[in-house]
């Protein structure tokens, strides 16, 4: 008897959990690090899917440069066919991010490729969306492929 | 209209550029604009082959930020399969490349972005080269401009 209420707890949880995760699902962010080799290089693949929103029109993302402030700067691009798309964080340590790049690739996968400018380690927060094309999120699911 | 003017301006004095470096640079070098925008992208896909020297063992790569000096820092990207590199010229104008990328991805099609870190317009220099695993230059197809920016 004891087991059915711990069972329902831990799916009560579990649920919860997944609910969570499915809002940042919609709208991801993550935060990373690069190495202090001027090339350090974090790329990651994102795939965009339709959902109830429907068919996803473009992926769009943003990244701020975290404390410490340090010399690099960190700029972000993102890859799908014949299009690419740079964005670059102009200070350091601030709360503001970097304007949105934006490419009109559709559903499928995106090639996103955070590095720097110069050697030093450096911290940050991407955040990526698949949105329609009237703005709403459709399906975001991201993978690490490299981390430097 | 004026970007393209502007843009246009850039190409002439970039190639007239190209041919005072043409007795001291290899085939695949590539003079670029990208446009006033801070987000100007230009994508190049380049094919890696043997051709009777050897396959191909890595790509190698690097960029030089071009007179006029201006505020942006010019960089490439380089991708291919799971690899992903970056490098940027540090300094605008003089001579000096930025860091050279060795990508080792074999045979086949590399991605490059060329991109800059504000607004302002910039024109560069690309230097491609496919080589073997002993150094040796080997195929490397014209770089395809998917993008220009």
């Amino acid at each position: 008897m004891n087991k059915i209420p711990l069972k329902t707890t831990l799916v009560t949880a579990l649920s919860l959990a997944a609910l969570i995760n499915a809002g940042i699902a919609a709208a991801g962010s993550l935060n990373g690090s690069l190495g202090t080799g001027a090339g350090a290089t974090d790329f990651y693949r994102v795939t965009c899917s339709a959902n109830t929103n429907g068919a996803t029109d473009n992926l769009k993302v943003t990244l701020i440069d975290l404390a410490p402030v340090a010399a690099p700067m960190i700029s972000v691009q993102l890859i799908k066919g014949t299009l690419g798309k740079n964005t670059t964080d102009a200070v350091d340590g601030d709360t503001a991010y970097s304007p949105a790049a934006v490419i009109k690739g559709g559903n499928g996968l995106y090639d996103v490729r955070v590095n720097k400018t110069a050697a030093g380690a450096e911290l940050y927060t991407l955040k990526y969306s698949c949105l329609n094309s009237a703005g709403k999120n459709t399906g975001t699911a991201i993978a690490k492929v490299q981390n430097q | 209209m004026k970007n393209k003017t502007l843009k246009k301006t850039f190409i002439s004095a970039s190639l007239l550029g190209v041919l005072g470096y043409a007795g001291s640079v290899a085939a695949h070098d590539i003079n670029g604009v990208l446009g006033k925008s801070a987000g100007a992208t230009d994508y190049y896909q380049v094919e890696c082959f043997d051709d009777g020297t050897g396959p191909a063992d890595h790509l190698v790569v690097k960029i030089k930020d071009l007179v006029p000096v201006a505020p942006p820092l010019v960089s490439v990207q380089v991708t291919k399969g799971k690899i992903a590199k970056n490098t940027t010229d540090a300094a605008d104008g003089n001579a000096t490349f930025s860091p050279t990328l060795n990508i080792k991805g074999g045979n086949g099609l590399y991605y490059l972005t060329v991109d800059k870190t504000a607004a302002n317009a910039e024109t560069y220099n690309l230097q491609i080269h496919c080589e073997t695993s002993g150094g040796l230059h080997t195929g490397t197809n014209e770089p395809e401009l998917l993008q220009n920016q």
